[in-house]
C-alpha cells in the first residue's frame, strides 16, 4: 500500500487548545 | 441541542478537571513510527509519526500520517473492534499518499495502548474467550458521550497540524464498530465534518432512543454507506431505514450492498471465515475504496 518514499518525522510538540474552547469553536453554542 | 451539550460538558468537567485547567502541551508526539514494510505505488512521498491526544477522559496514542510536503484536507479514521495496529496504518499511509492528512487513533485508549490484539488473523470469533477481550474495549468507546468527546478532540488536533488545510472539511471513514462512530463524529462536529463513510458498520440502526441513525438530522455531512451482504441479511431493514433517515434530514446518503462480501471485507488483516474462505474481499475492497475517495474528492474540496 501507500507510502512507498515513507520518511520519518522528528519529534515534535504539538499543542492544542483548550477542549472546551475547542467545542465551542467547533460546535458554537445556539 | 448545542447548549446542552456544552452544558453536559461543563458538568462532566466539574472544577478540577480538565476544563477548568489550563491544560496546553497536549499532544505529544510520541515516538517515530518505522515504514510498517508494506510500500507501493504512493502517489507522493507520505511521513508518520505516532503521536498521543490529550482529550477529556485522558491521553490517546495515535499516529498521524500526511504527505511530506503541502496543506491537505483531514480525515480521522475509525477503527474497526481490532484497532489501531499495522493494516489501519497501511488504510491511511495509502489514503495519505493521495493527498490527505489522516489520524488514526487508538479507540481503545481508556483501558489499553495500542496495538490491543496481537494478531487479529488469528482471532477467533466463535471462541468466546477471544470475544471477551473485545468486550471492555468495545465498551470503553462506546460509553455514552465518549465518541463525542473524542470527535472535538481529534478535529482540534487535526486543525492544529500545519499539514492540515482548515479551509477545506474534513472527512472521516469507519470500518466495522468505527461506522457508529464515524456517525456520531459527524454529528457532534456538524459544521466541520464535511463527508462519512462506513464500511460493513456494526450498530447504525438499532431500536434504541440513541440508535445512530437517529443523528441523521443532526448530520450535515455527505454520507456512504458500505453494508455487508451477511449484514443486510441479519438486518435486511437497517438500510431503508438508513436511506429514510437521511432522506428525511434532506441529505440523501449513498447506500449501497456488497452482494459478494462479507462483514469485514475491507481489512486485509481480518481472520478466515468459518468455512475458511477470508474475510478480505480484495475486489470489493477496492471497489469501496474508490467510493471512499470519491466522495473525498466531491465534499472535501
Amino acid at each position: 500500500m501507500g507510502g512507498g518514499h515513507q520518511t520519518v518525522a522528528p519529534a515534535n510538540l504539538i499543542i492544542v487548545q483548550n477542549w472546551l474552547e475547542e467545542l465551542k469553536r467547533l460546535v458554537p453554542p445556539k | 441541542m448545542a447548549d446542552e451539550r456544552h452544558d453536559q460538558y461543563e458538568k462532566d468537567n466539574a472544577p478540577g478537571e480538565l476544563s477548568r485547567r489550563e491544560f496546553v502541551a497536549l499532544s505529544v508526539a510520541a515516538g517515530l513510527a518505522a515504514a510498517a514494510g508494506s510500500a507501493a505505488a504512493a502517489d507522493v512521498p507520505v511521513t508518520e509519526t505516532n503521536v498521543q491526544v490529550q482529550t477529556p477522559d485522558g491521553v490517546c496514542d495515535a499516529v498521524f500520517i500526511h504527505p511530506t510536503t503541502g496543506t491537505h484536507p483531514g480525515v480521522l479514521v475509525w477503527p474497526d473492534a481490532f484497532g489501531l495496529r499495522p493494516t489501519m496504518r497501511d488504510i491511511g499511509k495509502r489514503l495519505a499518499a493521495e493527498g490527505y492528512a489522516v489520524l488514526i487513533p487508538n479507540p481503545f485508549y481508556r483501558v489499553a495502548k495500542a496495538p490491543v490484539i496481537d494478531n487479529p488473523s488469528s482471532f477467533n470469533f466463535q471462541n468466546p474467550t477471544d470475544r471477551a477481550k473485545l468486550t471492555p474495549l468495545m465498551g470503553s468507546i462506546n460509553a455514552p458521550g465518549a465518541a463525542e468527546k473524542d470527535a472535538v478532540a481529534f478535529m482540534a488536533f487535526l486543525d492544529a497540524q500545519p499539514q492540515v488545510n482548515k479551509a477545506q472539511k474534513i472527512g472521516t471513514q469507519g470500518y466495522c464498530m468505527g461506522g457508529r462512530l464515524v456517525m456520531k463524529t459527524a454529528a457532534a462536529v456538524p459544521d466541520r465534518v464535511g463527508a462519512g463513510a462506513s464500511f460493513h458498520g456494526g450498530g447504525l440502526v438499532t431500536n434504541d432512543p440513541d440508535s445512530p441513525h437517529l443523528l441523521a438530522p443532526q448530520i450535515k455531512a455527505k454520507m456512504y454507506f458500505g453494508i455487508a451482504a451477511n449484514d443486510d441479511m441479519q438486518q435486511p431493514d437497517a438500510k431503508d431505514k438508513l436511506r429514510e433517515a437521511f432522506t428525511a434530514a434532506k441529505n440523501p446518503a449513498e447506500i449501497e450492498v456488497y452482494s459478494n462480501a462479507q462483514h469485514g471485507w475491507c481489512v486485509p488483516d481480518m481472520p478466515k471465515q468459518a468455512n475458511g474462505e477470508p474475510i478480505y474481499n480484495k475486489p470489493d475492497a477496492e471497489r469501496a475504496r474508490s467510493k471512499l475517495v470519491a466522495l473525498y474528492k466531491a465534499a472535501l474540496a
